[in-house]
């Protein structure tokens, strides 16, 4: 058989055709492995053409085994990246983050705000007492104001009906 | 008579029955033609007949990720791909 492990092929159909391969592995009667400057695959015999070259090869040699034997026969080997995924960015919800900001100030930063907070509460406090005793003051002159335009209402018609 | 732009063979004519029971003349831009393999004539597929909207096209959309791809049919970039594998052989 032409095609035993370590011989040399081109491969002829695919995204991959054109490029060097060696024979890795013999699956069956018509399937191979192949790996070289093709990606690491199965492949039909049909989509192969050996070269007379061949290179030393254990069966199911791995990449880099069949990487320093191409370099003997000053042939590239495809660059094969990790399939290691980078992890994902952790998601960090609002409360979490309010929190995390607000952790590394110091106490004394805390005891200020909560002693702001208790001032503004009571001139808040004394601020609606006030507005208690205004609106009071303003219902009582705003009666007033309701009697007096009343009072000058039929005053005002009164005059314009001597005009006339 | 038609409108100018229309008096020209790159606008094929075609009739067209309307609802009322009328016949009128129609006029549709002709499609580009296929692309054809450079070595055997034959209608290469994988390649859009578009004008204008090649660009908006992804790369591998335009035609097939080979050698060759949009100028040779498969059949004849294999035999490409076997000369030259025999010629390795031959030369050493
Ligand atoms: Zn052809």
């Amino acid at each position: 058989m032409v095609l035993e492990i370590g011989r040399v092929c081109i491969k002829i159909a695919g995204r991959d055709a054109g490029r060097h391969c060696a024979v890795v592995d013999i699956l069956d009667s018509n399937y191979v492995l192949i790996d070289g400057a093709t990606r690491r695959r199965k492949c039909s015999i049909l989509h192969l053409e050996p070269t007379a070259q061949k290179v030393e090869l254990k069966k199911g040699a791995s990449h880099e085994e069949v990487k320093a034997a191409f370099a003997g026969i000053q042939l590239e080997v495809l660059a094969t990246k990790p399939k290691h995924a980078a992890p994902m960015p952790k998601k960090i919800r609002k409360s979490e983050a309010k929190s995390a900001q607000a952790a590394p100030e110091k106490k004394g930063a805390e005891e200020l705000i909560k002693k702001k907070d208790s001032v503004k509460k009571e001139a808040a406090k004394k601020n609606e007492i006030d507005a208690e005793i205004v609106s009071e003051e303003k219902s009582e002159s705003s009666r007033e104001a309701v009697q007096g335009s009343q009072k000058e209402k039929p005053a005002a018609k009164k005059k314009s009906a001597g005009k006339e | 008579m038609p409108e100018p732009k229309n008096r020209t063979h790159s606008v094929r004519e075609i009739k067209v029955k309307t609802p009322g029971g009328k016949v009128v003349l129609q006029f549709r831009r002709r499609k580009p033609k296929l692309a054809h393999c450079s070595s055997c004539r034959a209608k290469l597929p994988g390649i859009p007949s578009v004008v204008g909207r090649m660009s908006s096209l992804s790369r591998s959309q335009r035609r097939p990720e080979r050698p060759f791809a949009g100028k040779l049919c498969s059949a004849c970039a294999r035999k490409v791909f076997m000369q030259k594998a025999r010629s390795i052989g031959a030369s050493s």
